[in-house]
């Protein structure tokens, strides 16, 4: 160990507060992630957020041991397939070296840039010697080239090498001997030989009889054998050895577990493990098991040992003594503090590492001591009631077994019984091929094309140089060039995306005299489905604000058993709105809560029932009968047996109408305790105004306009709320809209919307709605209300919106590989509707998985523009924002969360195992809390492998229309923007309102100007002319716009329309 | 009528033919070519499992509308040895009739649901072979005509149950958990080795009908002295009770809940686990006359159901709570058949079966479920049906809750009671056999020298022994 002496034992209160602190502290390193019903997007490394990005990914890999970008061969293998080009690798390596000269190493010879790019595309692993030795003598690399070397080095290398080795054999019998030329294509080793003995060599490794003449010949024929033995032999001469610095390891603090784990090769955790897990799900459960822990309200840690000292058992043999030690404990009346504080003592911890030492401890079963560490530090996620969780409790449980489990493994596997304190250590130490640095070099040399006369010509000096280079553009640093580089390439794409549709006459890309305005949420998802309404006519118009639409609440909807906040989690909201039926329907509504709370009584009782003995002796069998007619439909035609089950419970469960008490008389003074029911027309006409302000909709309203929130409803899915509206804190925001439209149909909120100068017209009516993103039904609410002289436009407004959702859904097939690839809009509807309610369906959406930007600014910006799904589109007009500050607050609420999702996918895509809960196949619900994998595993965090199959890991990219010195403005003034720009989370580019020039933030210079591509995009006349028979990911392309003439428009190139009818549609209740 | 017995019998052949094919074919080509498409090797099982419930359906309904009780089949001698020659026969009646259904039925089900399931998954084409493997070894077992192809089919069970345990062998928990599994069958297959010996030795034939009486399923006590009966009984107890994880052998259950959640329903939840009880109800003349062997399977079953009760109601997890369920039930049913109430343990089987299988296909939906009954009854705590731990005194309760979380420690007693004791006799025998050629080859070594075959008899008897304990 690194610490073998006892600390020095200060105070008992000192020591407790330093341990209280030293748990704040390892905290912040446990994953955030909450109980999985609500599953809101972070950044996986917020802990590291104040650091740049990539210093971040390299602290975190080395607390964690995970992976921070994708393995080299990953990147390769994207290169091949054209998603990185030489142009993006090119950028990226410009951009690493900016303002440094060119190095050179000889006129006309490698530069440090060209070594650089060689590096990234040919792999020159590390060898141990004895993957060296493999290589030399069973893959014969000192024989052949190295397969992946380009055709016209490699032409090079054979033509140079072969003039120069016939040089060589000319100068035999003047200069040289037999023997020299030996030592030169063999290698330094040689040892000079009779004439014979050195033909009898030469012959066996070349051919021929192994005279000069022979040889001649041979060289002629096979050239290759010759040069890459000759060059091996060159970079041999003399040996190189690499320049590594000689740096030691940073001091990290190893827990006895590291230690006995890497010096015997068992985990001390893996005994430890299941003793604990089971304490902690026992212990925090909240509702799988029927029989609670006792005594739980005491603490993990008294229930724990209250547990093993009151109830019989017997324990495993490396835990004799245990049951001692706790009745001493319990005895003593020790705290968890105290206990923790005697182990770090037993283990012989200084004080000063603390920290590192429980970070270590901790780590060792992250999913579980987050979750505790989560519960403890917000109790508002559990139900009221539910026991105390405190990190120190679960600290002191896994210490008091660790040091049973360390003790055991020292003693059986190293015969060592000493006190833990002074446990040996030893690190293990790789054995490096003294030919390490030469090998390296001839790998480079290959892949560069020099030969080996070439070799021989450089002077030592300029050898160690080039392998310096080489070695100093170690692994990290490339991963993060291919990295910079796969971003270049989006980020190009995208700008020169929106660079060429700015081209386009204005007119055409703004809507006069809408007919439909309709209002999505920012998410990328919603892109596909505003892009194909936008181009049903060019009458409708789209606007993108969060999910929420300005309105925070603690909603309880008429099906709702408690409030739920919609609203992003940063906020608490001020306000509580309640569903009520309408005064007429009161009975209808009474009667459909008897009729739930009956099926819940029945549900449970043959749940519960079919568990158990007590009446699943009877259940059993009775029930077993009925399922077996149920698991066929279920398993063979998932649809129409959830349509039967929904036509059901409409029939059997009464619809009343309902309404949102959101009306609050102003007069009446806030309540004493608890949060005030509903709005004052003041702050409903605040957050109408807000809302309308941000996207820049004051004047020229539609007669309809309508508000979708989203969510997304599946079924068999653990991780069903992350996919849900993360605006709306991981929940459905149907109600948010409702709401809103509600808010702003009110005349007097509409007459205190004139005195800011915005006028609604009397016949303009909202909407409010909600879009399932898995399905992509669309559901408008209140929709009895709507004037009668709009129920015409109504009408209309659903047929159009059937004909976009199916279109939506059509473009989301093409990236289903289990979807058929040739459907037609109709089926497609059909596809993704069956995907929902599947159970054997693991991927029911695609969720986020291919965000990659954010676009703030006017949808002119952006509209007829095929942006592929991947764009969050944040409706924001710079013309109504003289200041600034509606872009300060948008920025404020997208820019967090935007980058949560993204990197949220970024890291769980990156590694799996780690960032992520891997596959979703052994997945086991646990106490209601997270999943585990199979019955006994830590707790799995962050994205399943089916989320992040086919997303591309990327830093958001984050175009917003305005100056830069507004933006400089608001960098300046706001610290958590200036977090996530300054440090690279996200990547800024700005888009002048005014001249439309691109410009991109670097935290080294400022905004710097892009270069785009100036060449033309394809135009296409519709969406799916463009990705029809396309799976993979699409760049932008243009799409017709039309110039609005009337209402009917005649769309080019558009094939049969399906004509679903507006049946789907239909309003709540 | 001649004729539709011999085409019958032959679609009834072919029931567990068609997986064995599909898992030959895919496994040749897989083997020798490269990884077939998903398309391809869903399509070749799932087609193979069709045309087996397809076999098994046309066969009941032959059954049914004939009223043909017994139906055997001879496919023909299978192998010989001397005089003797083991038949390869199919035995058809209404308790292997109901299980072919039901075993083709619940196959297909679960082959079709891991079509989208295991959609891109690495194991994609390992998981169906082993799939299409299991239902021939089902089948076989199922429909066997004597106890020697019922070995097989048990066997094929098994071998692919712990291979599919460990489905994600790129962790430890799930291998070590298949080990565990693998190691509980072979130790519990002493018992049926043990009855295949022992009921040629007693009854002179392993065929069902010859050693059991052809009768119509329940049949009558079977001819034979009470002392063999109840030895053949307890064999096959002790066998039905490693495969369908009887106490003391329960602890493997939970632990294979590792693998992908259908193949947990298809083994844990629907057929693998009742296999035992296929056993005992097909050798149900030989328990009629083992009173002794009924009497242990009521026991065993009880105790078993009451510790899983016990153990179930502080499960914090979905699929252990599910194992708990159901070991619950198969103690229920192990008491039935001990109690000799046939018919109503296989209607409770297939009932149950068809249960599980369906709840642990929708265990990832537990939480919604749970959301939703809580909403729909507006926040009101329901009351537990699970009230029986109630009449305990409170300090049993807190004695039991332990136990109960625990698992009844029945790892560390395996641990203590049988590993410790086997390793120790090993190590024992080990150190035995130095002394002895110690003794043999140092103090008279021309007596060791004079003995050759006694010194080669100790060193090849020894070895085996401690050998055995090593792979424990």
């Amino acid at each position: 160990m690194s610490h073998p002496h006892p600390s020095p034992h200060g105070t008992p209160v000192d020591r407790g507060q330093h341990l209280h602190q030293v748990l704040e502290h390892a905290a912040h390193l446990l994953p955030a992630q909450g109980p999985i019903s609500v599953f809101v997007h972070h950044n996986t490394l917020h802990a590291f957020q104040h650091q740049p990005f990539h210093e971040a990914v390299e602290a975190a890999s080395a607390v964690f041991g995970t992976e921070g970008y994708y393995p080299e061969a990953r990147f390769r293998e994207l290169y091949q397939r054209g998603r990185i080009t030489d142009g993006d690798l090119e950028a990226a390596l410009a951009e690493r070296h900016e303002g440094q000269p060119v190095v050179e190493l000889a006129p006309g010879s490698l530069t440090l840039r060209e070594v650089e790019q060689l590096a990234l595309r040919h792999a020159i692993p590390v060898e141990t010697a004895a993957s060296l030795r493999w290589k030399l003598e069973e893959l014969s690399s000192a024989r052949r080239l190295r397969p992946d070397v380009p055709e016209a080095a490699r032409t090079r290398l054979l033509r140079r090498s072969t003039e120069g080795l016939r040089g060589w054999m000319d100068r035999v019998g003047k200069d040289w001997t037999m023997n020299d030329l030996a030592a030169a294509l063999l290698g330094p080793s040689w040892k000079p030989a009779d004439l014979s003995a050195v033909a009898r060599e030469l012959a066996a490794v070349f051919g021929g009889n192994g005279s000069l003449p022979s040889l001649r010949e041979r060289l002629a024929k096979e050239p290759e054998v010759f040069a890459v033995s000759a060059l091996w032999a060159a970079c041999r001469n003399p040996l190189l050895t690499p320049e590594t610095p000689e740096a030691p390891a940073p001091e990290t603090v190893r827990s006895h577990r590291d230690v006995l784990r890497d010096i015997t090769g068992e985990d001390p955790s893996d005994l430890v493990n299941p003793h604990l897990i089971r304490a902690c799900a026992a212990y925090l459960d909240e509702g799988v098991s029927h029989w609670p822990m006792p005594e739980r309200e005491r603490g993990l840690f008294a229930a724990w040992r209250t547990l093993k000292l009151r109830g019989s058992g017997v324990l495993p043999h490396w835990l004799s003594g245990l049951h001692e030690e706790l009745e001493e404990s319990e005895r003593r009346g020790l705290s968890a503090q105290d206990t923790v504080l005697a182990a770090l003592d037993t283990l012989g911890v200084p004080q000063e590492k603390w920290e590192a030492y429980v970070v270590r401890v901790l780590l060792a079963l992250p999913g579980w001591a987050g979750m505790v560490s989560r519960l403890e530090h917000n109790p508002a996620d559990r139900a009221p009631g539910a026991p105390p969780a405190a990190l120190v409790d679960f600290l002191a449980v896994r210490l008091t077994l660790e040091l049973y489990a360390l003790r055991d493994v020292a003693k059986r596997r190293l015969e060592y019984t000493g006190p833990l304190s002074r446990l040996p250590s030893r690190r293990v130490v790789h054995e490096r091929p003294e030919e390490e640095g030469s090998w390296r070099f001839f790998q480079l040399a290959q892949v560069a094309g020099l030969s080996a006369p070439e070799v021989a010509a450089l002077s030592l000096a300029q050898r160690r140089t080039l392998l310096t280079w080489l070695e100093s553009f170690d692994e990290l640093a490339r991963r993060r060039v291919w990295q910079e580089a796969y971003e270049h390439r989006y980020r190009t794409e995208v700008l020169h995306g929106l660079e060429q549709n700015r081209q386009r006459p204005e007119p055409l890309r703004t809507v006069r005299g809408a007919r439909f305005q309709v209002f999505f949420c920012i998410d990328d998802r919603e892109e596909a489905i505003r892009r194909h309404f936008e181009e049903l006519s060019p009458r409708h118009e789209t606007f993108g604000a969060a999910g929420f639409f300005g309105v925070a609440m603690d909603y309880r909807g008429l099906d709702d058993a408690n409030h739920a906040s919609l609203c992003p989690v940063v906020v608490t909201p001020g306000h509580e709105v309640v569903e009520q039926p309408h005064p007429e329907h009161e009975h209808l509504a009474q009667a459909r809560a008897r009729v739930r709370a009956l099926w819940a009584r029945f549900d449970h009782w043959l749940h519960g029932g079919a568990h158990s003995l007590e009446l699943g002796w009877l259940l059993t069998p009775l029930v077993g009968l009925l399922s077996a007619l149920l698991l066929p439909l279920h398993v063979f035609f998932p649809h129409p047996v959830d349509r039967m089950r929904r036509a059901l419970a409409a029939k059997l469960v009464p619809q009343p109408r309902t309404k949102l008490a959101s009306l609050r008389d102003e007069s009446l003074p806030a309540p004493q305790v608890g949060k005030p029911r509903g709005f004052t027309v003041n702050e409903k006409a605040d957050r109408v105004a807000a809302l309308l302000d941000n996207v820049g909709l004051v004047k020229d309203f539609a007669p309809l306009v309508v508000l979708l929130g989203h969510g997304a409803v599946s079924v068999n899915n653990p991780h069903m709320s992350a996919y849900d509206c993360g605006a709306c804190g991981g929940r459905h925001g149907g109600a948010n809209a409702r709401l809103f439209a509600e808010m702003a149909n009110r005349p007097e909120v509409r007459a205190r919307l004139r005195e800011r100068g915005i006028h609604i017209p009397a016949g303009t009516w909202f909407i409010g709605g909600l879009h399932n993103t898995t399905t992509d039904e669309v559901v408008l609410h209140d929709t009895e209300d709507v004037p009668q002289s709009l129920r015409g436009e109504l009408e209309e407004f659903r047929r159009e919106m059937d004909k976009a959702r199916a279109l939506s859904a059509h473009e989301r097939c093409r990236r289903f590989e289990s979807a058929p690839s040739r459907l037609s809009p109709k089926a497609a509807l059909r596809h993704v509707e069956e995907r929902a309610v599947d159970l054997s369906q693991a991927r029911p959406e695609l969720g986020h998985v291919t965000n990659a930007s954010c676009i703030v600014g006017r949808r002119a910006l952006s509209r007829g523009l095929f942006l592929d799904r991947r764009a969050f589109l944040v409706s924001y007009d710079p013309s109504h924002d003289p200041t600034g500050s509606i872009l300060e607050r948008v920025l404020l609420a997208v820019g967090p969360v935007g980058a949560g999702i993204n990197l949220e996918y970024y890291f769980s895509c990156v590694d799996n195992d780690r960032y992520g809960c891997g596959t979703k196949l052994p997945h086991n619900l646990t106490g209601l809390l997270g999943v585990m994998d199979g019955v006994e595993s830590d707790l799995r965090t962050g994205l399943p492998r089916q989320m992040i199959e086919i997303h591309e890991p990327m830093r958001l990219l984050l175009v917003v229309e305005a100056s830069i010195a507004t933006l400089s403005a608001i960098y300046a003034r706001q610290a958590p923007i200036r977090e996530l720009v300054g440090n690279e989370w996200v990547q800024l580019v700005s888009v002048d309102p005014e001249t439309g020039v691109m410009t991109r933030f670097t935290p080294k210079g400022g905004f710097r100007p892009v270069a785009v591509p100036s060449s033309k995009l394809p135009v296409v006349a519709t969406s799916t002319d463009w990705y029809r028979g396309h799976r993979d990911f699409l760049p932008p392309a243009l799409i017709q716009l039309a110039q609005p003439s009337g209402s009917s428009v005649p769309v080019v190139g558009r094939g049969a329309m399906p004509s679903v009818q507006g049946e789907s549609i239909h309003a709540a209740q | 009528m001649q004729l539709s017995d011999v085409v019958v019998g032959g679609i009834a052949t072919t029931v567990p033919f068609w997986p064995l094919l599909a898992f030959v074919g895919l496994g040749l080509v897989t083997l020798v070519h490269r990884t077939p498409r998903e398309r391809t090797v869903a399509g070749c099982v799932l087609w193979s499992l069709s045309l087996s419930l397809i076999g098994s359906l046309v066969t009941a309904v032959f059954m049914l509308s004939h009223h043909q009780d017994v139906l055997m089949v001879d496919v023909g001698p299978w192998f010989s040895t001397g005089s003797y020659t083991f038949e390869l026969s199919f035995l058809v009646d209404r308790l292997s009739v109901t299980m072919m259904v039901l075993s083709s039925a619940i196959s297909l089900l679960i082959g079709r649901f891991s079509v989208n399931y295991l959609h891109r998954e690495a194991g994609f084409t390992r998981f169906f072979l082993l799939l299409a493997l299991f239902a021939t070894g089902m089948m076989l077992l199922v429909e066997a005509g004597s106890i020697d192809l019922l070995f097989v089919g048990w066997e094929l069970v098994g071998l692919t149950s712990a291979l599919l345990i460990g489905f994600f062998h790129e962790r430890t928990t799930p291998v070590r958990a298949g080990l565990k599994a693998f190691t509980i069958y072979r130790l519990c297959d002493i018992g049926l080795l043990l009855a295949v010996v022992l009921l040629h030795h007693y009854a002179g034939s392993a065929e069902w009908v010859e050693a059991l009486g052809e009768w119509a399923w329940p049949g009558p006590a079977v001819v034979m002295g009470v002392g063999p009966a109840t030895v053949l009984g307890l064999c096959l107890v002790l066998a039905a009770m490693g495969k369908s994880a009887q106490l003391p052998f329960s602890s493997w259950l939970p632990r294979a809940m590792e693998g992908p959640t259908p193949s947990s329903a298809l083994f844990y939840g629907a057929l693998s686990v009742h296999a035992g009880l296929y056993l005992l109800l097909r050798a149900e003349p030989l328990l009629q006359r083992a009173p002794l062997a009924s009497g242990v399977l009521v026991a065993v079953g009880l105790l078993t159901a009451l510790h899983a009760t016990l153990v179930w109601r502080v499960q914090t997890d979905v699929k252990s709570a599910l194992a708990y369920a159901v070991l619950t039930q198969v103690g229920l049913m192990f008491a039935e058949v001990g109690m000799g109430w046939y018919r109503l343990a296989l209607v409770h089987l297939v009932a149950h079966a068809c249960l599980r299988c369906l709840q642990l296909l929708r265990a990832p939906s537990a939480l919604r479920e749970v959301q939703a009954r809580h909403a729909a009854s507006q926040g009101v705590k329901q009351p537990t049906v699970a009230v029986g731990h109630h009449v305990l005194p409170e300090s049993l309760r807190q004695r039991f809750y332990r136990l109960a979380l625990e698992r009844f420690a029945l790892d560390v007693l395996h641990e203590q009671w049988a590993l410790r004791p086997l390793l120790w006799i090993g190590a024992w025998v080990d150190k035995a056999e130095r002394v002895w050629v110690g003794v043999v080859s140092g103090w008279t070594p021309r007596s060791a020298e004079s003995k050759p075959l006694e010194s080669g008899h100790g060193a090849a008897t020894e070895p085996s022994g401690g050998k055995s304990t090593g792979a424990v």
